[in-house]
């Protein structure tokens, strides 16, 4: 007789966490939303396995930001005024400070959704139509509406109402 | 004993047509989303029973853009965009901001559904526009039809069109 096993969610992110520590690690999400100079809105959805993956595909694949990679400086990395400990910030600060970008976000540790056979990768798309780039990173990512959301203090403030009832 | 009537949709419409028609006008639904200098996106959903209307909550809700040399005039039956006459208000405004570069990319919407009509008032309401899933919800709870209009009508290809995807070989 066969015996079903349940298990706990922090259970099984363990269970990940440790085969990670023994070299097997899982796809991951990272997401990037810019406004360039042109005030155009593109997304960045990037799959890889680690941090070190996503800087050699931007290396390599990222045409727009080759003038603006950061050095690697030891462990750290030169942004435009400062050192960074990852190479992500120092790249988009180099980007903002050359008025390359007029406003980036970051989100990391995303939950790649059917990560088997996936690949590592940079998925560019428009984000100026809501509708499709949030249909888009719901098929990619597990956790990212719940991430973006967590940004609803800002958006409440930044938003406002208004009412004319005079006008008619 | 009470009868059911079914009625078409086509028969609703006409009958709202006719209400307008005898000055019982409907409210109806416009998105512009601006890009500013700044690199700042927002969305502005905009219920309005006419055109006037329209231009009245505009210039509420962009104060700023009435100040500035060249904001659509009406002249006579069309509305005096940068270069050329329009039929319309919202289209000579687009024109505008687009034009003088007060918007840097600018998405205008009409025929929008609005989502519990009656208890709208003419209006609007401005959100930021750069996280997509608030943004999505925004426009979900103010329009009914809003999915349908930012997926379709050239939206859906032109999305597909400038998508990208750069695959590179795994190396461990």
């Amino acid at each position: 007789m066969k015996h079903i096993k349940e298990y706990e969610d922090k259970d099984v992110r363990d269970l990940m966490g440790d085969l990670e520590t023994i070299g097997h690690e899982q796809l991951k999400g990272w997401y990037i939303g810019m406004i360039n100079e042109d005030g155009y809105f593109s997304i960045y959805a990037i799959l890889a396995y680690n941090e070190g993956q996503v800087e050699q595909m931007i290396r390599k694949e990222w045409g727009g930001a080759y003038r603006h990679l950061p050095e690697k400086i030891g462990n750290a990395y030169k942004g435009r005024n400062n050192l960074f400990n990852n190479f992500l910030d120092a790249l988009m600060s180099n980007l903002m400070g050359a008025d390359e970008l007029k406003f980036y976000q970051i989100h990391k540790d995303l939950i790649v959704k059917n990560p088997t056979g996936k690949k590592p990768m940079i998925l560019n798309f428009p984000g100026y139509n809501p509708i499709l780039a949030a249909e888009k990173l719901e098929e990619l990512f597990g956790n990212i509406k719940q991430k973006m959301s967590e940004e609803r203090d800002d958006f409440e403030e930044e938003s406002s109402e208004t009412t004319f009832p005079d006008l008619k | 004993m009470k009868h059911i009537k079914e009625y078409e949709d086509r028969d609703v419409r006409d009958l709202m047509g006719d209400l307008e028609t005898i000055g019982h006008e409907q409210l109806k639904g416009y998105y512009i989303q601006t890009t500013s200098e700044e690199g700042y996106t927002m969305g502005h959903a905009i219920f309005a029973h006419n055109e006037g209307e329209l231009i009245d909550v505009i210039k509420q809700m962009f104060p700023s853009y009435s100040r500035f040399k060249g904001f659509p005039e009406r002249i006579g039956e069309a509305y005096k965009g940068p270069n050329t006459l329009y039929n319309n208000f919202l289209d000579a405004f687009q024109s505008w901001i687009s034009h003088n570069k007060i918007s840097l990319t600018t998405i205008v919407l009409k025929d929008l559904t609005i989502r519990n009509v009656s208890q709208v008032e003419q209006g609007g309401i401005m959100f930021p526009a750069y996280n997509p899933f608030l943004a999505a919800k925004t426009l979900n709870k103010c329009f009914t039809n809003i999915e349908e209009k930012m997926t379709t009508g050239g939206f859906g290809e032109e999305f597909e069109e400038e998508t990208e995807a750069m695959t590179v070989p795994h190396k461990k």
